[in-house]
């Protein structure tokens, strides 16, 4: 017998909805759909780069922003955004933050590679 | 001694000590997504820079805001930072007419921001994602 482990989002039927997108979460045992795990979240202040360390082993999973005007964020790529000159990249250790401002950045468990 | 709610994934041991070996773990924050939505925009012809604004009505904090845009009629999603692509080769290059410049979120609203290279005006379909704060 599968084992289901299942919650709802609110306004639909944890019985018979099929839909992952309207669970908070969804255990079918037929198909993994993971919930990225967070490690750690900070909002750093970089001129030029700046390192932050995971130590994981591996290339984990992040999301990396900043504060082009006061108040205001945007998504930061690999590759520079016109204008702005932010980017980042990571291996095996560290995060790497490139550009000059305010950064806020999230480093997850889940791996990449 | 932690009292643990944990699913491991298929094949994996509950007893695992290896974050990527779950599903879910109680002692790991699960990132969240605040808000899921679409929005439509039409893009001026052969104009650079156009912002588009949509309210974000999260009161608390700034969210983190991801997105994703694609242009009617068209089949490729394409990312900030980006452009749509029409056609692509070796010698050619990436070509396309819309650029998404960026995506941006303040105390108040969401910043979709292009660039429209083409002589014709556009319509672009963006879903964005609202997430945990800055």
């Amino acid at each position: 017998m599968t084992q289901v482990i299942k919650i709802a989002l609110p306004g639909y039927n944890a019985s018979t909805d099929t839909n992952p997108d309207h669970f908070a979460l969804y255990v079918d045992q037929q198909t993994d759909y993971i919930l990225i795990k967070e490690k750690s979240y900070a909002t750093v202040s970089v001129t030029g780069s700046r390192d932050i360390a995971h130590n994981l082993g591996y290339i984990p999973f992040c999301l990396v922003f900043q504060e082009i005007s006061n108040g205001v964020w945007r998504k930061v790529f690999s590759t520079a955004i016109d204008g702005v000159g932010a980017s980042f990249m990571i291996d095996g250790t560290n995060l790497k933050l490139i550009g000059t401002g305010t950064f806020s950045y999230r480093i997850f468990y889940d791996e990449v590679t | 001694m932690d009292n643990v709610v944990k699913v491991a994934r298929i094949g994996k041991s509950a007893n695992s000590t290896d974050p990527n070996d779950f599903i879910f773990h109680s002692l790991y924050n699960t990132f969240k997504i605040v808000k899921e939505a679409t929005k439509v925009v039409t893009l001026l012809a052969s104009t650079a820079n156009q912002s588009f604004t949509e309210a974000h009505n999260i009161n608390s904090y700034v969210p983190l805001v991801s997105a994703f845009a694609k242009k009617t009629g068209e089949a490729w999603v394409f990312l900030p930072n980006g452009l749509d692509v029409d056609t692509f080769g070796a010698k050619a290059g990436l070509l396309g007419d819309i650029t998404f410049n960026y995506v941006a979120s303040d105390p108040n609203n969401i910043i979709f921001n292009f660039n429209n290279d083409s002589a014709s005006t556009a319509e672009v379909s963006i879903r964005y994602f609202l997430l945990e704060k800055v």
